[in-house]
C-alpha cells in the first residue's frame, strides 16, 4: 500500500477541490495591511542589522590589514639589520663594512645592494658603515 | 512590493527574504493567503476566526526570518502552524461563549455541503482525519512524506488513512459508481 500511488475518480477529486475552495472567506484589505505592515517593520530591522554587521566586518578587515602592514614593516627592518651583519657577528658594525668591501673585491656581490641603486659598489659599503655608526650612536 | 507575476520559487523567495527583501515575503503571503484562509475556515468553521488564524500564521512565519531554512514544501511548514492556531482559536471561542464543557479535542466542523450533491455528503461523513489527508493529498498535492510532516504522524498512518478513506468512498453506494467507470 503506497499512499502516493492511490488515485480517486476525477468526479470525486473535483468535489474535494470544491469543498477546499468553497469557504467564501473574503480577506479584507485591512487584514493584508496588518500582516504587510508588520513585515515591512521586520524586514527594515533585518536590513539595518545586516548593514551594521557589514560595517563591523569592513572595519575589522581594515584593522587587520593595518596590523599586518605594521608587522610586515617591522619584520623587514629586522631583516635589513640581519642582511648588513656580513660577518654574522650578531651586530652590524664597521667590521661588516670592511667585510663587504672584501666581498666586492672578490666579486661576491649577490644580495648586498643596501642602497637599492641596482649596483653593489663602494656606496653600499658606505651605507653599511653609516648604519653601523648610527647603531653605535644609538647605544651610546 | 509583491509582484503577482513573481515567478521565483518558494526557495528563492525565502533566500531573498533572509537578506531583508520584504517584497519576497509579500509574494509568499499572497501566494499562500487563500490556502491558509481555506484551511483555517475548514478547521474553525468561522470566517472571523479564519481571518485571525490567517494573520497569526503569517506573523508566526515572519518571526522565522532571518535565517529561515525551508526543508520541505512550504505548505508542510504552514499547515501545522495554521492547524494549531485554528484549534487554539476555536478553544478560545468556546470559552468566550461560555460553553459548559470544552472538549479535549475540538472536532472540526463539517465542510459546506452543496444541497443535493451526494459526493459531498459522503465526503462530509468521512472523519476529519480521513477528510484532511484526502484534501492534503488530492487538492494540495502533498506527498505522503509531506503530509506526515505536516500532521506530525508516521507515514504509515498517512497511507492507512488515505487507503481507508478511499475504501469508504468505494464502498458507499452513492460514490462507488465513479470507481467502476
Amino acid at each position: 500500500m503506497n499512499g502516493d500511488d492511490e488515485t480517486i475518480p476525477a468526479a470525486i477529486e473535483q468535489r474535494l477541490h470544491h469543498i477546499a475552495g468553497a469557504t467564501g472567506v473574503f480577506v479584507p484589505p485591512a487584514v493584508d495591511d496588518a500582516v504587510l505592515s508588520r513585515s515591512q517593520q521586520r524586514f527594515a530591522e533585518i536590513r539595518r542589522r545586516r548593514a551594521k554587521t557589514q560595517r563591523v566586518w569592513w572595519i575589522s578587515a581594515a584593522a587587520a590589514v593595518i596590523v599586518l602592514g605594521l608587522l610586515a614593516s617591522s619584520l623587514i627592518t629586522v631583516t635589513r639589520y640581519e642582511r648588513a651583519d656580513i660577518d654574522r657577528s650578531g651586530r652590524v658594525d664597521i667590521l661588516d663594512a670592511f667585510a663587504l668591501a672584501r666581498r666586492i673585491q672578490q666579486g661576491d656581490t649577490a644580495g648586498f645592494d643596501f642602497n637599492n641603486d641596482g649596483v653593489v659598489d663602494r656606496a653600499d659599503v658606505d651605507t653599511v658603515a653609516a648604519q653601523a655608526v648610527r647603531l653605535r650612536k644609538g647605544r651610546a | 512590493m509583491a509582484d503577482q507575476q513573481d515567478l521565483r520559487s518558494d526557495q528563492e523567495l525565502i533566500a531573498a527574504a533572509n537578506t531583508g527583501d520584504v517584497g519576497a515575503f509579500e509574494t509568499l503571503y499572497f501566494r499562500y493567503r487563500e490556502w491558509v484562509t481555506s484551511l483555517a475556515y475548514r478547521l474553525t468553521g468561522d470566517h472571523a476566526l479564519a481571518l485571525d488564524v490567517l494573520q497569526e500564521t503569517f506573523l508566526y512565519f515572519l518571526q522565522k526570518f532571518p535565517g529561515f531554512v525551508l526543508t520541505c514544501q512550504l505548505k508542510s511548514f504552514l499547515y501545522p502552524a495554521a492547524r494549531n492556531l485554528s484549534i487554539a482559536a476555536r478553544r478560545k471561542a468556546h470559552r468566550t461563549q461560555g460553553d459548559a464543557a470544552v472538549p479535549e479535542e475540538i472536532e472540526a466542523p463539517a465542510p459546506p455541503q452543496a444541497l443535493g450533491n451526494e459526493i459531498d455528503a459522503v465526503i462530509c461523513q468521512l472523519g476529519i482525519e480521513h477528510r484532511e489527508v484526502l484534501l492534503l493529498r488530492f487538492v494540495d498535492g502533498l506527498t505522503v512524506p509531506e503530509i506526515a510532516l505536516a500532521l506530525d504522524i508516521p507515514e504509515g498512518t498517512v497511507k492507512s488513512r488515505v487507503h481507508n478513506a478511499i475504501a469508504k468512498l468505494r464502498a458507499d453506494d452513492r460514490t462507488k459508481q465513479f470507481f467502476d467507470r
